[in-house]
């Protein structure tokens, strides 16, 4: 079992009723595997549109009594930090479990922040498995936790947990409650004179959640020796095995910790009693060596203690860092090797950055964008945005220039129209115009901010692995779609068109009319280029049994130009010793965009031209 | 005991479903498995590299550097490119003939016999396959995953775990001519291995010091 799916196993061991999230790297699979069971449990689960709501509806079902789970991907806390801070003050009825993704070594995120640091911070309890069999244990050990306290409790979670498989003892369902009972309390309502009289409440709570943490199951201390390692979540895997594998003598005692916050202060004395030298492994900020120190400091204990001097502070965990940092402490000298990022490869290969898949709306676009600006010679800034499209960051498109958060695209123009002369483009889904677009598209037209802002519309949420958007069509019948051209109106935007990305000419006359309208009426000007994502199409295709076109290059025509694969850079596409392009059969989904880059129309379907015409009729409407 | 394996290759090869169903196998198999995944950006035609780990022992989910005792290359420049996994004290990589130039401009792509030098140089025994090839002859040009699960599935029912009725359970079919297919590239898969095992006993190439029967009985 995944070890996001055996996250989601422990809430619904736990009694969980209701979960919401958005989704997110490396978090999705947890709300995903809800979704399956959710009619079949009678529970509610829903992709809500941002981090900020998802936390709110399960919050709400919280302090209605109903036990609930709220998921993202650690950045996605930023965006729900509001609600966090406060739900901390008003404490819950019923459980209330905050599961947060953290990615170290930032496999797929623009940060690495630590989320434990949002525990401390908020005056809420971090749990941290070790497994993914410790994960479901744990997370059903946080919901009755949760609801002991009446207070949130948070548990985190790494890429290598949620997306690590492994074996998963399952235990039973409860019955699950969903219905629950709003009782009207002043607690709930933070005006400023309840919400001192919560902050003192809050208090009294974490005295009794401290000592509770020295009870938690999932902390204890193993064999016996000189030296202590305290090692927090994941961390404790790997020194378990260096310390099992002999290559460090022994002589360890271990304290394995599944609170990294608040810090068992019972358990953490009796651990340290007698021990000549103290380690602490833990990936990146030192949150648990911090809490060590302060209560070593304030019991009187002096001892030798080590912690991040050793084992670095960026990335991930790894054998190496562990035991370099394990040796280390029992020579007493400095480290050789600090934090090692991803391994480096030993005979120079170019790098295999991902690029957009065979087919996708995005590279068609991209390329009608670039060679507009470039022929035109504008002086431009693209701010864009987080999604698959972020790939267009790359060569050959190098279309993006600023990328930090979801929907700073639209924000960040704004700003650069206020400062610069130059044309300002504004690049973004459609799931994050939702998620955090509107907001700064509002201001752009109470401002009369002169931006053209395109927004892609594939209908979903690609990134993350194809979950619905309020642009998805037909999702269920419970979900209503949203047509980005009635919102983008209703918020007061005059230029509105919606083209189809696959049509380069009607790219680049669009985008023209829209730079001249923008910088002419001083106004934004809105985009919206709609077409499915190739994945989405190619899976209903393959469902329904159709056959794809295959499309190959005439080579007595091809002139080496090495516009399709250079520029246009499908990875269909690639060049003999010659220079001359030829296409994959085995990676070619038949999009047949790539016949409208060849200046020679060198590129043809494999098929005759009336077989192929008939063929293009029926999968069209797959496509859009 | 712990058998460590890298499945590399690039995103969209099938990596992720082969790592799945030989992790899922050699739990029902009644030994312990990690499988650490790579999702996310490295899904879309990026470089991916799976850890797969057998044995009881297994606590962490990653490969140590240099102790990976197989190394599957479902492309050769991915197999270049995580070499600092394999050591040429003990490993086996298993190539496929397959090489992939990176879509992006002016890409050089070393030439096929350096790359596989590298890799021999870094291995000790280094075996190259035709899986995408036989996959396209046997029905499914996406099917090289399924050749070298066979190849994996030989070698540890060698080893002493019994893996094939599961893996022929679980091999993917969206559709029942490529259900067909798929069955027919992993028998092909498991035929190379019992081939590789017949050399290896016959004295022809390497002997490897774990590639033993009960390996996982100890
Ligand atoms: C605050 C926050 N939440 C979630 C994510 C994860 N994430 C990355 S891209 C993306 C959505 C992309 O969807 P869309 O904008 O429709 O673009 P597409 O991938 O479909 O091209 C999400 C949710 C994130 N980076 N930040
Ligand atoms: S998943 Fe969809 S949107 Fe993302 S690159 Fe592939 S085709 Fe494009
Ligand atoms: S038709 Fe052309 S652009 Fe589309 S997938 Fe095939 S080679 Fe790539």
């Amino acid at each position: 079992m995944l070890g996001n799916e055996a996250i989601a196993r422990g809430a619904l061991e736990g009694g969980m009723g209701l979960a919401a999230a958005y989704p997110g790297t490396p978090s999705s699979e947890i709300v995903e595997s809800l979704l399956k069971v959710k009619n079949k449990l009678g529970i509610y689960v829903e992709w809500s549109v941002n981090e900020k709501v998802a936390f709110e509806v399960s919050y709400a079902a919280a302090i209605s009594g109903v036990k609930s789970l709220v998921a993202m991907k650690h950045v996605g806390l930023n965006v729900a930090a509001d609600p966090l801070m406060s739900s901390a003050y008003t404490g819950v009825r019923e459980s209330f479990v905050i599961v947060t993704a953290d990615d170290p070594s930032m496999w797929s995120s623009q940060n690495e922040q630590d989320n434990r640091l949002y525990g401390v911070h908020a005056y809420i309890p971090v749990f941290e498995p070790s497994d993914p069999g410790e994960a479901k244990e744990l997370c059903k050990f946080a919901f009755e936790f949760s609801s002991k306290v009446r207070h949130p409790v948070i548990l985190r979670t790494t890429t290598r947990l949620s997306h690590t498989r492994g074996p998963v003892p399952l235990g039973t369902i409860p019955r699950l409650t969903t219905r629950g009972e709003f009782t009207r309390k002043k607690e709930y309502v933070l005006t400023p004179s309840n919400a001192r009289k919560d902050r003192e409440a809050m208090l009294t709570r974490w005295e009794r959640i401290m000592d509770e943490v020295n009870a938690v199951p999932f902390n204890r201390i193993e064999g016996d020796g000189k030296n202590l390692v305290i090692a927090s979540g994941i961390a404790y895997a790997y020194v378990k095995e260096i310390i099992a594998s002999g290559k460090v003598g022994d002589g360890w005692r271990i304290l394995k910790l599944s609170t990294p916050y608040p810090v068992p202060r019972k358990l953490l004395l009796e651990a340290t009693e007698g021990v000549e030298k103290v380690l602490i492994v833990e990936e990146l900020e030192p949150v648990v060596e911090k809490e060590v120190k302060a209560i070593l400091y304030e019991e009187g204990i002096t001892v030798e203690l080590h912690g991040k001097d050793l084992i670095g502070l960026p990335y991930e965990m790894s054998h190496e860092r562990v035991y370099s940092a394990l040796k280390s402490f029992t020579e007493g000298r400095k480290p050789r090797v600090l934090a090692t990022s991803n391994a480096k490869e030993s005979l120079p290969v170019p790098p295999r950055p991902p690029t957009f898949c065979p087919g996708c709306p995005y590279r068609p676009l991209f390329y009608a964008i670039r060679r507009y600006l470039n022929r035109k010679k504008l002086s431009y800034v693209a701010a864009g945005d987080i999604g698959c499209y972020a790939l267009a960051h790359n060569p050959p498109y190098n279309l993006q220039d600023v990328i930090i958060e979801m929907g700073g695209s639209i924000g960040t123009a704004n700003g650069f129209a206020h400062v610069l002369d130059s044309v300002i483009l504004a690049i973004i889904g459609d799931s994050t115009f939702f998620h955090t677009g509107i907001p700064p598209l509002v201001n752009a037209v109470w401002h009369r901010t002169p931006i053209v802002v395109v927004i892609l519309d594939n209908e979903i949420t690609a990134m993350t692995g194809h979950q619905p958007s309020p642009t998805t069509r037909g999702a269920s019948a419970t979900e209503n779609y949203i047509p980005l051209e009635s919102v983008v109106k209703g918020l007061g935007v005059n230029f509105v068109e919606a083209i189809d990305p696959f049509n380069v000419t009607q790219v680049e006359n669009t985008l023209s009319r829209a730079i001249e309208y923008a910088s002419k009426q001083r106004e934004p000007a809105v985009i919206i280029a709609r077409r499915k994502c190739a994945l989405s199409a190619l899976r209903s295709l393959r469902r329904a049994g159709i056959k794809l076109p295959l499309f190959k290059v005439d080579l007595s025509k091809c002139i080496k130009c090495g516009t399709c694969y250079n520029a246009f850079a499908c990875p269909a596409i690639y060049p003999d010793k010659e220079g001359r392009a030829h296409i994959d059969p085995g990676l070619c989904v038949g999009c047949g965009t790539c016949m409208q880059v060849c200046p020679v129309n060198a590129i043809v379907p494999v098929d005759h031209s009336d077989t192929y015409k008939l063929q293009k009729g029926l999968i069209e409407k797959f496509w859009r | 005991m712990v058998l460590n394996i890298v499945v590399v290759g690039v995103g969209g090869q099938g990596v992720l479903t082969l790592s799945k169903i030989l992790g899922a196998c050699a739990v029902e198999a009644g030994v312990k498995a990690l499988v650490a995944e790579t999702h996310g950006m490295s899904q879309r035609g990026g470089s991916v590299i799976v850890h797969v780990r057998v044995g009881n022992d297994v606590c962490a989910p990653t490969v140590p550097l240099r102790e990976a005792h197989v190394m599957i290359a479902l492309e050769m420049l991915e197999g270049a490119r995580y070499l600092n996994y394999v050591n040429p004290e003990f490993s086996l990589s298993i190539v496929n003939d397959k090489v992939l130039r990176p879509p992006i401009p002016g890409a050089k792509v070393p030439e096929k016999e350096t790359m596989l030098k590298a890799i021999k140089s870094h291995s000790a025994l280094t075996v190259v396959v035709n899986a995408s090839e036989e996959a396209i002859k046997l029905g499914n040009p996406a099917g090289a995953n399924m050749f070298m699960l066979g190849f994996l599935a030989g070698l540890l029912e060698f080893m002493g775990l019994s893996m094939q009725g599961c893996c022929t359970n679980r091999t993917p079919h969206p559709s029942a001519d490529l259900g067909k297919a798929n069955a027919a590239i992993f028998k092909r898969g498991l035929m190379e291995a019992s081939a590789l095992l017949e050399r290896i006993g016959e004295g022809e190439v390497t002997e490897l010091p774990w590639l033993r029967r009960g390996f996982f009985k100890t």
